[in-house]
């Protein structure tokens, strides 16, 4: 901890807790409060990353993360920015994008050949031999990239959550401490977004060396924490805005979504770099990096500084060298005139040499490039250019630039507010702002330090006026005075070809002349030529001057070369935020318990968990099944399905709202029948298909889909208010549990447990009546989805356990047994009854797989109705069929039906093993390949051709004698 | 088996919570409530009939008020009305029996899971589970809207100075969203025992 000048008030650091932390495996210590940056500086260490492309040294830049010179990984996570990772005890990182390490970087030589890789070279070297292309592609796979992802690092789950407010500030200094403390004393709720741990912002560095500054800042901060409704987040970036005043907030842990009634843009600005020869060694830096090293962390930025301006920020910032005991070599002023307010006479008065109307030609690399020896300095003509004599040369080890700002406006951006240049400024001004959204301090091109203020307050209460928390006065919007704080220009060519305009991607001056040569001369076409700000800052640091070298190119001036468009993130959002928490509702069956003690395999079917089949043993999970579904044809078996739809619908314009949604007529259904319901969209195309049950006159019992029935309730519900039918809906799923009881000893078994008559006379088959089984009110429902006699029992969820169990019991001497849904698959497969979903794709209609008997046209309106009077007369492309197998194995559902290379159709269901002992499957096949007899060629799973026979449906019971079975 | 000899089979979808609820209380209550007896009444008529055997029925959609022997009545809807016991031994079967076939409404079977959320760490449950405001939200009007995923209605009510939430939905997701609350309840209880810096 050479580098750390004395205690002064105010510094970020806690002096009393050491800390020791590893990077690049060697020991470092720091302190408490020490952003991974400040603490390496403040170790002595100048050489903290390497550049993305040629790999060369870099140091410290930015310290605001504006630069991704030290980006770090620590073996779980990766591109961690240095800047804002505080250091802890145990902590230990490593640079990436390095081969072999920082120090002997493999890939070092790179820059090397770097006047051999001019921008767009990749574009135009490696396409051609095409066979080399994946060479190439694997290589610079390779080398380019920075960190790498561990993919068994443990994932760490990230809160995402959601907040509100009335107002979202973004930057707690001066201005939106000033705007949010305004607000809140007005009555908003308002949270103030810092991606610092403090807030104060420039009141902490800029203006940190007066002590009024210090004053104002903790006179803003009392105020502030005195406020309950104002909520300060620290190290929270606003990473994004969005339709609605919804915004993304990023801290340590967490993405927050914010959904806000107004926002302020207090978000200052970014500063900028001057583009010369080297300006990217370790030891150039941005003064504003300078003074946080100095006052947040008492880390000196070098032991002689040179400094570069062109603003009286710089030699405000020469003052802050001075007080904090380094030597200013120079201060070297890009204008002729110099700087003639009171910091330039200190300034002067301290006896720092300044050189006007100079600047920095090239910044004279130390050892290896690691460090800075020195500068060459070189007079400025009239109009800016560098002369060619009076160079200079000046021995130092740190370059200081302040040659001015831009707005750091990428969130208010996408807010909606639009720019202009303004000459007086110096950079883009707000021209058009949304409503709800403000801008305040230098964002909005306000510089001076009361002025910031003011403009805050104003901001706050504009919000709260809209808001209608405020009638008071609201000053007018204070305005610059002055000469800008930034210079219109300050680039400078240099033959090395080192002046690098952004530093992410590792492009200088000469790429944009070049890429202009090209044609590349539109502002978005140059971006993606050069890809100037695409790198992981976004182009906080190049932007600016990328548009500044366009423009002068162009002959055009700032607004007609215009900007390119921010899109969110601001900062990089890691991956694990993004997706935070992951939300899977996931659905049981009130007998999931019994099904897991009866050792059932659990699929998931949409978002229910069903019982696939039973285990027995040591039999297969083909065994199982076909044994299940043995039991169902010879004796009797039980299955839960509980996660069928089950809607009441009831009212004086219940049948007639059913005939509407159905295909079918209900009007006429008599109470105590159930009835096949085929639903149809505006296509014609099948969507849904179940029973209906009346139950009254005015009351029917519906079941749907398992997996359809959520989205079918809302078709209904909107359908509902559409038609304005006397009509209620009543979505029961959950609420209710049924079971299957099918089989030849069905009816044995349900007698024992129930008063109702079950007599074929007194319950036919496709009747429903009401009555008690095994105690409980039930809804019992005689139906053969798989082609047995079936009883299909309602009761309340609470019930479902004890009528399972009794159910069990009593069936006991028939050998009952439950089957699941794969034994039921292959069983309603053999009826040849279709799956709505899986014989039916996004295309079917009613006609194409045999049920233009449910279509009953003879009726006003249903939905569909139209397309399937269209459907109807229009040849069939397609029809289901049912298919015996010449195999039992190679053909699994979608597989296709082909002769030579056309395609006849595919497979919709299948079945290998079956109680017919046949496998047989379900298809779509040209209607001129359905004839009975057909032979087809299946392109089976290993390529081979399996052939079929087309055979009637349905493959089991053809008369339905089962099902209707009356002894 | 005849209708006199009907049996009682209540069991709580959300069993498995009762020891977390203990685990969690010093951030975060859960606690079960899924077997206090549900009931609903949805159509033109509910309203005068419920009033008519002594419920004072809430005039506006989504207000709630207190049963004469305890529990609520919920108004979910312009003609719908949700009914919850306020004790376990308080039956709401008497409802379902009384209704006659001609009524103007369907009474409804109500399974809801239930579950009363309380604690400092409530809101900050909600805020990683659920896109509304809660902390906006009027006392005693019940809210529809989602957590975890999964539809809900949320009453906020204030119990002396403490808010709680109960929180009623499909029981067939009792497990999943009982396990998600109860893990997220966990992790804040786990933040809120570390020690701060």
């Amino acid at each position: 901890m050479a580098e750390r000048l004395p205690y002064r008030e105010g510094e970020w650091i806690d002096r009393t807790q050491p800390v020791t932390f590893h990077f690049e495996g060697v020991a470092y210590e720091g302190f408490h409060g020490d952003s991974l940056s400040s603490a390496l500086w403040g170790a002595g260490l100048r050489v903290l990353g390497r550049s993305f492309k040629y790999h060369r040294p870099r140091g410290l830049y930015s310290l605001a993360g504006h630069d991704v010179n030290l980006l770090v990984e620590d073996g779980e996570r990766t591109n961690l920015r240095g800047d804002f990772l505080p250091i802890a005890d145990g902590l230990d990182v490593r640079a990436v994008n390095t081969a072999g390490g920082l120090k002997r970087d493999r890939l070092q030589m790179i820059d090397r050949f770097g006047s051999l890789m001019p921008v767009g070279f990749y574009y135009k070297a490696f396409h051609t031999p095409r066979s080399l292309f994946p060479f190439y592609e694997n290589q610079m796979r390779k080398i380019a990239g920075l960190g790498k992802i561990n993919p068994h690092a443990l994932r760490r789950p990230s809160p995402k959550d959601y907040a509100f407010c009335d107002l979202l500030v973004t930057g707690a200094g001066p201005s939106g401490l000033a705007a949010a403390i305004a607000a809140a004393e007005a009555g908003l709720r308002v949270v103030l977004a810092e991606e610092q741990p403090q807030p104060g912002g420039s009141l902490r560095t800029q203006h940190a060396r007066t002590p009024q500054a210090a004053e104002q800042l903790q006179e803003l901060i009392r105020r502030a924490s005195e406020l309950e409704n104002l909520e300060l987040r620290c190290c929270t970036q606003v990473a994004g805005y969005y339709s609605d005043h919804w915004a993304a907030l990023v801290d340590e842990r967490r993405l927050t979504k914010l959904r806000t009634r107004a926002a302020v843009f207090a978000s200052g600005c970014i500063e900028q770099p001057a583009v010369f020869q080297n300006n990217d060694l370790p030891g150039v830096m941005l003064g504003s990096a300078a003074q946080r090293l100095i006052y947040l962390y008492r880390v000196a930025p070098c032991q002689r500084a040179v400094i570069l301006t062109a603003t009286a920020e710089g030699y405000r910032l020469a003052l802050d060298f001075a007080e904090a005991g380094i030597p200013v070599v120079a201060l070297v002023d890009l204008r002729h005139d110099g700087e003639s307010s009171e910091c330039g006479r200190l300034v002067e008065a301290a006896d720092i040499e300044i050189f006007r109307g100079h600047t920095v030609l090239e910044a004279q690399p130390g050892p290896s490039g690691h460090s800075v020896r020195g500068v060459i300095l070189c007079p400025l003509d009239e109009d800016g250019h560098p002369d060619a004599i009076g160079h200079l040369k000046l021995d130092c080890d740190g370059v200081i630039m302040s040659v001015g700002w831009a707005p750091n406006v990428d969130v208010a951006y996408q807010a909606g507010v639009r720019f202009t240049y303004s000459d007086q400024v110096g950079q883009l001004v707000p021209k058009e702002c949304p409503p709800g959204v403000f801008l305040a301090g230098r964002a909005a091109g306000v510089f001076d330090l009361e002025d910031q203020i003011a403009s805050g307050r104003r901001a706050g209460l504009q919000a709260a006026a809209l808001l209608d928390s405020y009638d008071g006065a609201i000053a007018p919007a204070p305005i610059h005075r002055g000469p800008p704080p930034s210079h219109a220009f300050p680039i400078f060519p240099h033959k090395g070809k080192k002046n690098f305009v952004d530093l992410d991607e590792d492009l200088h001056l000469v790429d944009f002349k070049n890429a202009h040569h090209e044609g590349f001369d539109n502002i978005e076409l140059i971006k993606r030529y050069t890809t100037v700000g695409m790198g992981p800052t976004q182009g906080k640091l190049a932007n600016t001057n990328a548009i500044r070298i366009l423009a002068r190119l162009n002959g055009k001036t700032i607004d007609e070369t215009g900007t390119t468009v921010s899109r969110p993130f601001h900062h990089p959002v890691s991956l694990e935020k993004l997706a935070g928490r992951r939300f899977h509702p996931q659905r049981r069956t009130p007998l999931h318990a019994l099904h897991q003690s009866l050792d059932a395999e659990m699929i998931h079917a949409g978002a229910w968990l069903r019982a696939e089949y039973y285990r027995d043993g040591s039999s297969s999970r083909a065994d199982c099944i076909l044994h299940e579904a043995r039991q169902v044809r010879h004796s009797v078996g039980l299955i839960d399905v509980s996660t069928l739809g089950k809607l009441q619908i009831s009212g004086p314009d219940a049948a007639r709202f059913l005939e509407t949604i159905y295909t079918g007529n209900f009007s006429n259904q008599p109470i105590g029948r159930l009835q096949y319901a085929l639903g149809c969209d505006e296509l014609g195309v099948i969507i849904e298909d179940g029973v209906v049950a009346r139950v009254g006159e005015e009351n029917f019992y519906v079941t749907a889909t398992s997996s359809g029935v959520t989205a079918f309730y809302r078709d209904l519900q909107r359908w509902a208010l559409l038609l304005r039918m006397r009509v209620e809906l009543i979505n029961a799923t959950g609420h209710l549990a049924a079971v299957n009881l099918a089989g030849p000893q069905a009816r044995k078994v349900l007698t024992k447990l129930t008063d109702l008559s079950l007599a074929p006379e007194d319950f036919r088959y496709l009747d429903v009546h009401r009555g008690c089984v095994a105690g409980l009110d039930a809804l019992v429902m005689r139906i053969g989805f798989v082609g047995e006699l079936g009883f299909e029992i309602h009761v309340p969820t609470s019930g479902a356990q004890h009528l399972w169990r009794t159910l069990m019991e009593a069936g006991a001497a028939q050998g009952i047994r439950p089957f699941g849904v794969e034994a039921q698959r292959l069983l309603r497969l053999e009826k040849g009854h279709l799956i709505v979903g899986q014989d039916t794709d996004a295309l079917t209609h009613p006609y194409e797989v045999g049920l233009d008997w449910a279509v009953k046209e003879d009726k006003p309106y249903f939905v569909g109705a139209r397309s399937l009077q269209i459907l109807r007369k229009q040849p069939q492309e397609r029809t289901l069929v049912g298919l015996v197998l010449s195999q039992d194995h190679g053909v699994e559902e979608c597989h296709l039906i082909v002769e030579g290379e056309r395609m006849l159709g595919r497979i919709t269901s299948v079945a290998h093993r079956t109680t017919l002992g046949m496998p047989i499957a379900l298809a779509f096949v040209h209607p001129d390949r359905a004839r009975e007899g057909t032979e087809l060629q299946i392109c089976g799973t290993g390529g081979e051709l399996i052939s079929a026979r087309v055979v009637p449906l349905p493959f089991y019971d053809p008369d339905g004698l089962r099902q209707k079975l009356k002894d | 088996m005849n209708r006199s000899e009907r049996v009682s089979t209540r069991q709580s979808p959300l069993q498995f919570l009762a020891a977390g609820a203990v685990a969690t209380n010093r951030v975060v209550g859960l606690a079960d409530l899924s077997l206090l007896e549900k009931w609903g009444a949805k159509g033109p008529g509910a309203a005068s009939w419920l009033a008519e055997r002594g419920v004072e029925v809430p005039q506006s959609i989504y207000a709630s008020r207190p049963l004469p022997e305890g529990g609520l009545v919920v108004r979910v809807g312009s003609d719908e009305f949700f009914l919850e016991a306020g004790q376990l031994d308080q039956s709401l079967a008497s409802f379902g029996e009384l209704v006659p076939a001609s009524a103007d409404f369907t009474p409804v079977i109500r399974e809801d899971a239930a579950l009363r959320i309380t604690g400092r760490g409530s809101l900050d449950l909600f805020a990683q589970t659920c896109g509304h405001p809660l902390q906006q939200s009027p006392m005693d009007q019940i809210i529809f809207t989602r957590v975890a995923g999964v539809s809900c209605g949320i009453l906020p009510q204030s119990s002396g100075d403490e808010l709680q939430y109960r929180v009623w939905f499909d029981p067939s997701y009792a497990v999943y969203l009982g396990e998600a609350l109860l893990q997220i309840a966990s992790e804040l209880d786990n933040a809120a025992s570390e020690p701060s810096v």
